[in-house]
């Protein structure tokens, strides 16, 4: 099998006053055609700076990222066909002053190829997104928010690459908007094979669209694996709670169980297992040794005193 | 909206002086006597006569296209020196910005009026060598035109910068850098032409500073040499006979004073307009 995407041991960290910031502390995932793999984790877990790293905006500190085979530099030329990307918010990464048409254009304008007729694929394109093609001449303040966010869509397909990175496409739509957006990521998934990343931290969107997901905590990949085993039998601690926060009918009236405490400054390296502050599980091995993954069935999970499912 | 009909009448105005200053000056020679001194305002003599037996309308016309023209001048040259400055500052490397900032700090510490007049005396100094041979009203007007934009530009590139920091992080920019584009395509599709409006809004303030600060060289005598009539000149000659003869001040203080008064009017118009400050997001 090949992969669209390979992240290994990647780190990236910011300089701020006071120290760094270890935002991506040695990630390593992979991404096979046509599979959709969810980073989900709290806000700051450093699932939008890995994000970042797969389109060449951060640098790496060490690791390797490759996107279809070739390693993610700075130099971003000719990386908009190996990955497209779906902003979080359409209204801001459009360009106010440009009409759709042109903007669903410019990736193939500026990736010029001579072969391809332009107006004719934007076309295509925007019937793809279940956008008329009439719409071209519209301005982006003119169009609904899931108008938007299809023009958004168009524009990351535009040039047809196999993999697409998904920044918390739906976060800023509205729930029935949602639906037909995630609907529309899947139809177009079988129907053009792409794989997606999809970042986000909306859990129930994760659990309808993805085959695998990872649950990222201060930089770090705490448990991954096929979706429905990690929403139904979650083995480390972080993920359960997390699970356990998401608002779902039978907790209805109640407020969901959250996790003591902050994520901690990240500023601060962490000793041991970088979870154990706000752990239920917290033992003293687990200020000591920082867990390596263990490996399960199709899933990794890094806990020494992971969670058995309640029977 | 409420500030709209100021936005025209400054319009208006501006219009206005134009044509004055396109046909005005063509009744009579602004330099040469062509009348009796001081005469009152006449059928022959719009607004009379000054003191050597001049006719004021034409003079007055004149010093409306010496401003205008100085102040367009001015401006245009800032906005080119703004933009290439403030973009490689704002777009380019930390060490442009830091120079640039740095630099412009200390111009704006000392006072412009001090500084056009330090670029006038340079420039006179070596008047003869660099506008030998050119017509005596232009290399009288030359050296204040060089002075003005001196002290005109790095407002302008401060704006630039500015609004050029700003614009680099929008997530559109960053968008358009993944697709693939180059920084020359980010830079003249995306950036710049968010700022030409505010940029003419700004042009236009900056224009009434310039025909203000050229009145004021003029006034102190080493601006527009005579005989050739700007509006600064015609109120520092009118002083003597401020007593006697008020008209004489009150006609250049008031197109002075109008004409800036209808830039700023303008500006603000354009401004309230394309400042994203004041209009949120349009098309």
């Amino acid at each position: 099998m090949s992969f669209v995407l390979e992240v290994d041991n990647a780190r990236i960290s910011y300089a701020v006053p006071g120290g760094t910031i270890r935002a991506v502390d040695g990630v390593s995932l992979q991404l096979a055609e046509r599979e959709t793999l969810a980073v989900v984790g709290e806000s700051g877990c450093g699932k939008t700076t890995l994000a970042k790293g797969v389109l060449g905006l951060e640098p790496l500190v060490s690791g390797d990222i490759r996107v279809h085979g070739q390693s993610v530099s700075s130099n971003l030329k000719g990386l908009a066909t190996r990955v497209g990307i779906v902003w979080q918010d359409p209204y801001a990464s459009l360009d106010p002053r440009w009409r759709i048409g042109r903007s669903i254009a410019e990736p193939l304008l500026v990736n010029r190829n001579g072969k391809i007729d332009v107006d004719a694929r934007v076309d295509e394109v925007m019937r793809h997104v279940g956008l008329e093609p009439a719409m071209k001449r519209r301005f982006p303040h003119q169009l609904s928010g899931g108008q938007r966010q299809r023009v958004a869509i168009a524009r990351a397909l535009a040039l047809n690459p196999p993999l697409v990175l998904c920044d918390e496409p739906t976060a800023a739509l509205d729930l029935s908007i949602r639906a037909q957006i995630l609907n529309l990521l899947k139809d177009l998934q079988s129907s053009l094979s792409c794989a997606y990343l999809y970042i986000s931290h909306d859990l129930t969107t994760v659990r309808f669209i993805a085959d695998r997901v990872a649950v990222m905590y201060l930089g770090k990949i705490v448990e991954m694996g096929p979706t429905e085993r990690i929403f139904t039998d979650p083995r480390h601690p972080y993920t359960r709670a997390l699970l356990a926060s998401a608002p779902t009918l039978e907790k209805l009236g109640k407020l969901p169980d959250v996790l003591p405490g902050e994520i901690p400054d990240p500023r601060e390296v962490v000793g041991g297992c970088r979870f154990k502050s706000r752990c239920p599980n917290r033992q003293e091995k687990c200020d000591v040794d920082e867990p390596d993954p263990t490996f399960e069935d199709g899933r990794e999970y890094c806990c020494h005193f992971p969670v058995v499912r309640e029977s | 909206m409420k500030r709209n009909w100021l936005f025209y009448i400054g319009v208006a105005f501006l219009a206005l002086i134009c044509l004055f200053a396109v046909f005005g000056p063509m009744r009579y020679d602004v330099t040469a006597q062509v009348g009796d001194k001081l005469l009152p305002p006449s059928g022959k003599f719009w607004l009379g006569t000054d003191h050597l037996g001049r006719d004021i309308f034409s003079r007055l016309a004149f010093g409306a296209r010496l401003s205008l023209m100085i102040g367009v001048a001015v401006q245009a040259v800032a906005i080119c020196i703004g933009l290439l400055v403030g973009t490689t500052a704002g777009y380019g490397p930390r060490w442009a910005n830091v120079l640039l900032m740095r630099f412009t700090d200390a111009m704006f510490a000392f006072p412009d009026i001090l500084l056009a007049i330090l670029v006038m005396g340079l420039v006179r100094a070596s008047k003869e060598s660099l506008f030998a041979g050119l017509p005596p009203l232009l290399s009288g007007v030359l050296p204040v035109f060089a002075a003005l934009a001196v002290v005109g530009w790095p407002t302008m590139a401060r704006l630039v910068r500015n609004q050029v920091l700003s614009l680099k992080e929008q997530e559109f920019v960053t968008a358009s850098r993944v697709l693939g584009a180059g920084h020359g395509h980010v830079v003249f599709k995306h950036i710049l032409p968010h700022i030409w409006g505010l940029i003419l809004a700004v042009a236009m303030v900056g224009m009434a500073m310039v025909i203000l600060a050229e009145g004021a060289l003029s006034f102190l005598g080493i601006g527009v040499p005579p005989p050739y009539p700007s509006w600064g000149s015609m109120i520092n000659d009118a002083r003597q006979y401020m007593a006697a003869y008020p008209t004489l001040l009150l006609w250049p203080c008031l197109a002075l004073s109008l004409t800036i008064l209808a830039l700023n009017f303008v500006g603000d118009g354009l401004r309230d307009r394309f400042d994203p400050k004041f209009s949120g997001r349009s098309a």
